[in-house]
C-alpha cells in the first residue's frame, strides 16, 4: 500500500520521503511557488480496518514530529461505512483526513481543494 | 477539523454495472473471482459513498455484493440508491421474502416475458433479455463492463456484449475493465478504445483493458468520475427512466417512450 500511495503523490509532483519505515510514517512536499511550501503526514495502515491503536500511534507521532498543511491516515481493503468512520472521529483528538487509499487520487487531483466543507468536529 | 470524506458529488450518475463471473471453464486464471467481485465492492461502494447510483441486471453473482455496499454506504438517501432491473422469466420464481429483501435499499423494475418457454428454452431467453437489457439501458447513463459469461456455442447471446452495443446506440460513454477476463475482455478484442466515448485518453483506456490490479481500475474511473466535465456532459442521455413518473420518458419534451415502458410489467 504505501507503494500505491507514494506513486500517486509521486505523479502529482509531491516529493515522497520516508520519516518512519517501521511506523508507515512519510512525508510529501512540494513547493507549487516560492511563498508556498505544502507538506502533507501520511500514514498508510497495514490493516485492512482502521485498527485503533494504529490511529492513536498516528496521533501521538503528529505531536512530536511536528505537523504539516495536511495529516493523512489512509487506509486499504474495503471501504468502510460512514458512521464507522464518524465514531473513529470521535474518539481521537488530533485533526486527520481518514481515506481509502482510492480516494487520494482524487484529492490530489484537486490540489486538496476537495476537502471543502466535509469536515466534522472533532477537537 | 477531521475529514471523512471528499467534497466530490457523483449525484448525476446512474452507473450501469455490466457483468457476471464467468462460468469456471472459461476462468483465464485461477480465483478471477475474486478479482472482478473486488472491484465489483470497491467500485460501487465509493460510488454509493459520492452520492451516485448504481444500476443493475441482477445477475445473482453480483447482486449481493451491491445490495450490501449500498446498506453500508448509502442507507439513509431519501430515494434507494440501486436500481435492479429483472426479467419475469426469473422474478416469477422469486419469493415474497426474496423480493422484499431486495427492494428495502433498491427500486426494483420487472420486465415482461417473452415466449412462452422456460429459462432453458434459448429463443425465450434471448427475447426476454433483450427486452429487460433494453429498460436497463434507460435507466443508466454510463456503463461499466467487468467479467461476464462467455456462453461460448450454446446459443445464448453474452449479457455483456447486448448492454455495451445498447449503450453504444444510446449514445453512453462505456468503460471496458477488461484485464479481470471475461466477455469484457474479449470484447475489448474489438472495439478500439477512443470509440468508447468516456473522455479517458486512449492510453488510460488500455490500461483498463488490461490491467488485472483492482485497486488500479477502480482509482481510474473514480478519479476520472470525480473530475471530468466532459464525461459529465456526456452522461445526459435525453430519454431515461423516471421514477416519479414510472415510465421512460424523453426529458426534452416529457413524452413517454410507449414502446421501451410497455416492457416494464411492474416496480417496487
Amino acid at each position: 500500500m504505501p507503494f500505491i500511495v507514494e506513486k500517486e503523490f509521486v505523479s502529482h509532483g509531491f516529493a515522497w520521503k520516508t520519516i518512519d519505515k517501521r511506523l508507515l510514517m512519510f512525508e510529501s512536499s512540494k513547493n507549487p511557488n516560492v511563498r508556498l511550501n505544502m507538506k502533507v503526514m501520511s500514514h498508510c495502515s497495514l490493516f485492512d480496518q482502521i485498527y485503533s491503536p494504529a490511529i492513536k500511534r498516528f496521533d501521538e507521532f503528529l505531536k512530536s514530529s511536528g505537523r504539516g498543511n495536511f495529516s493523512l491516515f489512509i487506509y486499504d481493503g474495503e471501504l468502510l461505512p460512514e458512521q464507522q468512520l464518524e465514531e473513529i472521529v470521535k474518539s481521537h483528538s488530533e485533526d486527520v483526513i481518514i481515506l481509502h487509499n482510492q480516494e487520494l487520487a482524487a484529492l490530489l487531483d484537486s490540489n486538496f481543494t476537495a476537502l471543502g466543507a466535509s469536515v466534522i468536529g472533532a477537537s | 477539523m477531521s475529514v471523512i470524506r471528499l467534497n466530490v458529488s457523483l449525484k448525476n450518475y446512474e452507473i450501469g454495472l455490466s457483468g457476471a463471473i464467468p462460468n469456471r471453464a472459461d476462468w483465464s486464471e485461477p480465483a478471477m473471482d475474486r478479482g472482478i467481485l473486488e472491484f465489483v465492492a470497491l467500485f460501487s461502494g465509493i460510488v454509493l459513498k459520492y452520492g451516485g447510483r448504481i444500476v443493475h441486471g441482477c445477475h445473482p453473482t453480483f447482486t449481493p455484493v451491491i445490495l450490501r455496499q449500498a446498506r453500508l454506504q448509502a442507507a439513509r438517501r431519501q430515494r434507494r440508491p440501486i436500481t435492479l432491473v429483472m426479467s419475469e422469466l426469473w422474478a416469477e420464481t422469486y419469493t415474497k421474502e426474496e423480493i422484499d429483501s431486495m427492494t428495502d435499499i433498491a427500486e426494483l423494475l420487472v420486465t415482461r416475458k417473452v415466449g412462452d418457454k422456460s429459462i432453458e428454452d434459448p429463443e425465450t431467453r434471448n427475447r426476454s433479455l433483450t427486452v429487460m437489457r433494453s429498460v436497463l439501458i434507460s435507466a443508466q447513463n454510463l456503463t461499466v463492463a467487468v467479467g461476464g459469461m462467455m456462453h461460448n456455442g450454446d446459443g445464448i447471446v453474452p449479457g455483456v456484449a447486448e448492454e455495451v452495443a445498447m449503450a453504444q446506440e444510446k449514445g453512453l460513454p462505456r468503460f471496458l475493465v477488461g484485464g479481470l477476463g471475461g466477455l469484457t475482455r474479449k470484447l475489448t478484442d474489438s472495439i478500439a478504445p477512443s470509440k468508447l466515448g468516456n473522455s479517458l485518453s486512449d492510453e488510460v483506456n488500455l490500461t483498463l483493458f488490461r490491467t488485472d490490479n483492482v485497486a488500479a481500475c477502480v482509482n481510474v474511473l473514480f478519479e476520472h468520475l470525480a473530475g471530468s466535465e466532459s464525461l459529465a456532459k456526456s452522461a445526459q442521455p435525453p430519454v431515461r427512466w423516471d421514477p416519479e413518473q414510472r415510465a421512460i420518458v424523453d426529458q426534452r419534451d416529457g413524452k413517454v417512450d410507449d414502446k421501451t415502458s410497455s416492457h416494464i410489467l411492474r416496480s417496487y
